[in-house]
């Protein structure tokens, strides 16, 4: 019964650090950069706080001039190295990307993932199509190397620990019982 | 004990050895496979090094082509394995990172239960779904092109060992469900390193100390050696030679794909994963040169989406089941069109196909080795702040890469050439129809062989 009970236990912990692992992938996250272009309000931020090399999920919101969520809107975006080296004669062409945002969960909300090859600064532009009005928002963001995920790390070190930790007091009772 | 004797070889191919050629009678070799430094000599450094790639993977930097840890397991440790297994056989499993884990946190908390039915049972085809599983998850999810990815992959496998480890006994592990274990069996069978005991000898022994153990434990891979069919699961750790108190276990060299000359029980799991790395080895070609984006925008036509999950997973699954469909109607032909002897063919016959596996996974890591080589010592320099951004990482040119990929497919068709061919002599009931049931396997071979030179003709795409 005990070691029933043992076996559990080791299951939900195991369970529960897996869960922090995988939630690092899924944090939420803010702040963001706004700009008003022709009565229309775009908000772009980042699912994680910050943009960093690898997949990012954008998400840009988009209010008319009464300050109502603007659904229904055909929205791409783009993006490319910013900066001085991008572009010049003799040097490698500029990393692009290009990506048409599904609808987010909020009103008004779309987001689309972009995999940013490397560190520094891009231009996002951003096209919105609505109706018969037509706009063209270009925002810069500094794309940072992304460091250790600790979430991830910590979650695997919890799960290795309880695997090792259970199977050790396993061990000394067997041996006791002896 | 003596020289001259006729040896039992362990693949059941009768032949006698030369005397001499066991490799132990070497004293100097003896005494070191013997002493407690082998193989700890080798693991410890292994584990090391393991340890700091992981430490790379999961703090170095994001991005591949700056990453030691990605140079070192991707463009260095990935391409050389298949070569060791030619080699040494299995003896990378000995040493491998994830087995010295498995025995160290056995030998501490574990709790040596035996294996339970279903990893004997079905453990091949566990090995089999999760190979599959993992390559399919590298193209999806950039497992290759990511360090953190390629951590979290390591990572997740050192969760599990440690699991095993603490819960069943031996190396259950490394036998019935690590991921590589069905690809180095297979590769090691064409390896050129056996292991064998002198049937005299075994005939007399009461004590089976290789399998129970005595000096050091037993067999960590359940293997009894007097009665192994194959190399497939011997990883050379030497336990068996240090338990045995008759001498009796002989390290002999032999010629390569000799252990597939003659397949004792053939199984599906085995030829099915044969084909499935065959259809692997395509994937991998085909991702990486000019004309993966017509046939993904073919599939996106298809199946009406844009997706690359799905998209993927349609070409990964038709590369995969075009070797296993030409298997099964080669197997098919080779019976006489008799319907029942299509899976008794397809297990004994597609054995054949590894050594061509084993020189498609070669040749196309040769490209990544020879290409991207210099990677690893650019990264290796990175650590210690001198950059070498913008210099070639090439070893060799193109051209040259380029023969040696032809040279290594044209020898591995032969070997598969050949090897179906020995298949069917050593196969009783082929008995009198031998050109019969050899030349649907050959052409069959010779195929692949086409198929292989075909894509290594094509430019390749660097992997960092």
């Amino acid at each position: 019964m005990k070691s029933l009970l043992n076996m559990r236990l080791v299951a939900i912990i195991t369970l529960t650090m897996l869960f922090i692992a995988a939630s690092g992938y899924a944090s939420e996250g803010g702040g963001g950069m706004e700009k008003a272009v022709d009565g229309l309000t775009i908000h772009l931020s980042f699912m994680d706080e910050d943009a960093k090399i690898g997949s990012n999920t954008v998400m840009i919101s988009l209010m008319d001039a009464n300050h109502t969520p603007l659904e229904e809107a055909k929205v791409t975006v783009a993006a490319e190295m910013a900066g001085d080296m991008a572009g010049m004669a003799g040097m490698e062409p500029p990393e692009s990307l290009q990506a048409e945002p599904r609808i987010g969960h909020d009103k008004g909300q779309y987001m689309a993932v972009m995999n940013f090859a490397d560190e520094g600064k891009w231009k996002i532009s951003v096209h919105v199509a609505a109706g018969d009005k037509e706009t063209n928002t270009d925002f810069v963001v500094e794309v940072l190397e992304a460091g250790p995920n600790w979430h991830v790390l910590l979650g695997f070190a919890g799960i290795i620990t309880t695997i090792i930790v259970a199977a050790a007091i396993n061990k000394k009772r067997k041996i006791a019982r002896r | 004990m003596s020289d001259n004797k006729k040896l039992f070889p362990s693949d059941g191919s009768h032949h006698q050895s030369a005397p001499g050629a066991n490799l132990l009678n070497h004293k100097i070799f003896a005494r070191f496979i013997k002493s407690r430094w082998y193989p700890q000599v080798f693991q410890w450094p292994v584990a090391i090094v393991f340890a700091f790639i992981i430490y790379e993977l999961m703090f170095g930097s994001t991005k591949a082509h700056d990453n030691f840890g990605t140079a070192l397991t991707w463009v260095l440790w990935w391409p050389l394995i298949p070569v060791v297994f030619v080699f040494f056989g299995r003896f990378w499993c000995t040493i491998c990172p994830f087995g010295t884990l498995n025995d160290i946190v056995q030998k501490y908390v574990g709790d040596n239960r035996s294996v339970p039915q279903f990893l004997k049972k079905y453990g091949i085809w566990i090995i089999d779904a999760s190979f599959i599983l993992i390559t399919w998850s590298d193209h999806v999810f950039g497992i290759v092109e990511s360090p953190r990815g390629s951590g979290f992959l390591l990572l997740m496998i050192v969760t599990a060992v440690v699991a095993s480890g603490a819960l069943w006994e031996r190396r259950t592990w490394c036998r019935y469900l690590c991921f590589l274990g069905g690809l180095s069996g297979n590769y090691s069978r064409t390896g050129m390193l056996d292991l064998r005991t002198n049937p005299d000898i075994c005939a007399k022994c009461k004590t089976a100390s290789c399998y129970k153990g005595n000096v050091v434990p037993g067999c960590p891979m359940f293997e009894f050696p007097k009665k192994m069919e194959s190399i497939a699961n011997c990883n050379f750790c030497g336990n068996c030679i240090k338990n045995c108190p008759n001498d009796s276990i002989q390290m002999i060299p032999r010629k390569p794909t000799e252990g597939l000359w003659f397949i004792g029980r053939a199984k599906l799991e085995e030829s099915f994963l044969a084909a499935v790395i065959m259809g692997i080895v395509f994937v991998q070609n085909i991702t990486m040169i000019g004309i993966w984006s017509g046939i993904l925008a073919g599939i996106e036509k298809f199946s009406g989406t844009t997706s690359y999950f799905v998209t993927f997973t349609i070409a990964f699954t038709v590369a995969m089941a075009i070797p296993i469909a030409l298997l099964a109607l080669a197997s098919f032909v080779a019976g006489n069109f008799k319907v029942e002897s299509i899976t008794k063919n397809f297990a004994r016959y597609g054995y054949a196909i590894i050594p061509l596996d084993v020189a498609g996974h070669i040749a196309h890591n040769l490209f990544h080795l020879l290409a991207e080589g210099k990677a690893i010592l650019f990264t290796g320099l990175a650590l210690f702040g001198i950059e070498t951004h913008g210099n070639s990482t090439a070893i060799l040119d193109d051209m040259t890469i380029q023969a040696l990929q032809y040279i290594l497919i044209a020898l591995g068709t032969a070997g598969s050439i050949y090897t179906a061919y020995r298949l069917v002599k050593s196969n009783a009931d082929a008995e009198g129809k031998i050109l019969a049931t050899f030349t649907p396997f050959a052409v069959l071979m010779f195929i692949f062989g086409l198929i292989n030179i075909y894509l290594f003709m094509q430019p390749m795409a660097m992997r960092m």
